[in-house]
């Protein structure tokens, strides 16, 4: 009976002193403030096309794929109802 | 008078008493330097913390609300049933998609077809994924599996539509017409894979109710490492953005209300988060790697840095509601129709045939009242990260101003059913909203 509970207390005390270490990694660190990693994102936004904000950023024409197809796809049909006769 | 025999037994029982009382003391020390460890650390991180991302920004010109109007240019039809999960694959030119009708499909995002279907050997998939290449896409979900598709090599640039696929739109007996080829089928979870996502072309990370994630190498077809550390099921997980300094590091969110990164190399997290006790949802990797922000099952979303260790933001939905009430005023954009909320049933109180069809100002804040649940189904950014696109469980596609902490608007109010997925394309000009109503919607200015 004492066996098992020393050995709980064993098991106790390892869990806990894996606990510490990582706690003390945790204190070791290195941590930069808040307001340099904020200025960091803040930079990095302002750097970044970003064309899904037209307010900030204008996608040029020519690499708007979907508006492009959209273009083609519209024209090809306006063709087929010019070719297209009925009598 | 006692015995030698039995005098040496009571020295033997004083002895291990004498052991315990010294191993709990020892415990018990361990205990109140942890105590005290926790407390230094408690106080290490709120001395970083010294500003908010909303405090440093506010230099920065505002964006205008309801300027982020996006297009509609696709609506992918096809699946028929709630569409668990998308993905973009890296060119931005195709989505993949997963649905619980048991099949994965890979669109053409740009023209709306099918380029391929994969059935499932499960239909009740939670999550797919895509490798870098292309070659190869993996499905898990409930059946405890992650199992790897080959995929037909895309010998052709012209958008490939067969007739037979559509005369066979409401057939059943459609599995001839469809492609299948396994690769490997990864046992090992007991419980459902709640995620899966390729890192590179050989390996897969696994995310699973087992409290586990687990990391399987597809070459040699077997498990490379576990990843053991939540208290609680893995609900999400995700890999973060593929370059030099972050390409083995993940971040795994459970329902103990952990996010913990971690290093492909290293069987122990490298960084811990716990914000609240409330199960963690959502997760997505800053655009820049160094950064990341959490949802949780009570709509609260958080900014953390990971140079910083510490929360640099919080973005509350109720909040910006109650605040705001220019949104509450357009927030019928924003939820929807009402006659879409009757028919999916998560209207949780009956509407009145009067206010289904005047859907005036004084329902709408009855109806914001009660929607005191936001769940985080989904998060995504743009590609440079001002703009952090969110899924509530209640309240469709917000879109959030990262820097602001306001809701400039909302999109895919087209779609009749909730919207549980958004993913911004790797180039930033597509974005594809997965809903319940089985389509999925592509946007783009």
């Amino acid at each position: 009976m004492a066996d098992i509970e020393s050995q709980i207390y064993i098991i106790k005390l390892k869990r806990m002193e894996a606990l510490n270490t990582r706690l003390n990694d945790m204190l070791k660190r290195e941590r930069i403030p808040a307001s340099i990693a904020s200025n960091l994102i803040v930079n990095f936004i302002s750097e970044t096309p970003d064309y899904l904000i037209p307010f900030n950023w204008t996608l040029p024409p020519d690499q708007n794929k979907f508006a492009k197809y959209k273009k083609l796809k519209n024209s090809k049909s306006r063709n087929k109802k010019d070719c297209c006769t009925i009598v | 008078m006692f015995s030698g025999q039995t005098l040496s037994l009571v020295t033997q029982e004083l002895q291990q008493q004498a052991d315990l009382a010294s191993l709990a003391k020892q415990v018990e020390s361990a205990k109140s330097k942890a105590q005290v460890l926790y407390e230094e650390v408690l106080n290490v991180i709120k001395r970083t913390q010294d500003a908010t991302i909303q405090s440093v920004s506010i230099d920065v010109t505002p964006i205008p609300k309801d300027s982020c109007q996006l297009k509609l240019y696709n609506t992918l039809k096809g699946h028929q049933n709630k569409v668990a999960k998308i993905c973009w694959n890296y060119d931005s030119s195709k989505i993949l998609s997963a649905s619980q009708d048991g099949y994965m499909i890979l669109w053409d995002a740009i023209t709306g077809y099918k380029k391929q279907a994969i059935q499932l050997d499960n239909p009740y998939v939670l999550t797919c994924s895509m490798s870098s290449n292309e070659k190869l896409v993996a499905g898990a979900g409930l059946d405890n599996i992650c199992t790897i598709y080959k995929i037909k090599p895309d010998t052709s640039n012209v958008p490939v539509v067969t007739s037979s696929s559509i005369n066979n739109k409401y057939n059943i007996q459609m599995h001839g017409n469809f492609y299948q080829s396994i690769q490997s089928t990864f046992k090992g979870h007991s419980a459902y894979i709640s995620e899966c996502e390729f890192i590179g072309n050989n390996s897969i990370v696994t995310s699973s109710g087992d409290m586990t994630c687990m990391l399987w190498d597809i070459t040699k077809g077997c498990k490379s490492r576990d990843f053991i550390d939540h208290i609680g099921d893995v609900l999400t997980m995700t890999i973060f953005p593929q370059n030099i300094l972050n390409n083995n590091l993940f971040i795994s969110g459970s329902s103990d209300g952990y996010a913990k990164v971690w290093d492909l190399r290293s069987p122990t997290p490298t960084q811990n988060f716990q914000p609240s006790s409330i199960d963690v949802t959502s997760l997505k990797v800053f655009p820049d790697g160094n950064a990341f922000v959490l949802g949780t099952d009570d709509g609260l979303i958080r900014l953390f840095d990971l140079r910083s260790d510490c929360q640099l933001g919080q973005y509350n939905l109720n909040q910006e509601l109650r605040n705001n009430q220019n949104i509450i005023n357009t927030s019928h954009k924003v939820l929807q129709s009402p006659k879409d909320y009757r028919n999916c049933g998560y209207q949780k109180q009956p509407l009145s045939s009067t206010t289904e069809k005047s859907f005036d100002k004084v329902s709408l804040n009855s109806m914001i009242s009660n929607f005191e649940n936001q769940g985080v189904f989904s998060l995504d950014f743009g590609k440079s990260g001002r703009f952090l696109y969110s899924c509530y469980s209640e309240f469709g596609c917000v879109v959030w101003d990262t820097l602001k902490n306001e809701i400039i608007g909302s999109i895919g109010s087209d779609h009749s059913d909730k919207i549980n997925k958004v993913a911004v394309s790797p180039d930033g000009i597509g974005l594809a909203t997965g809903s319940w109503d089985s389509t999925i919607k592509v946007w783009s200015v």
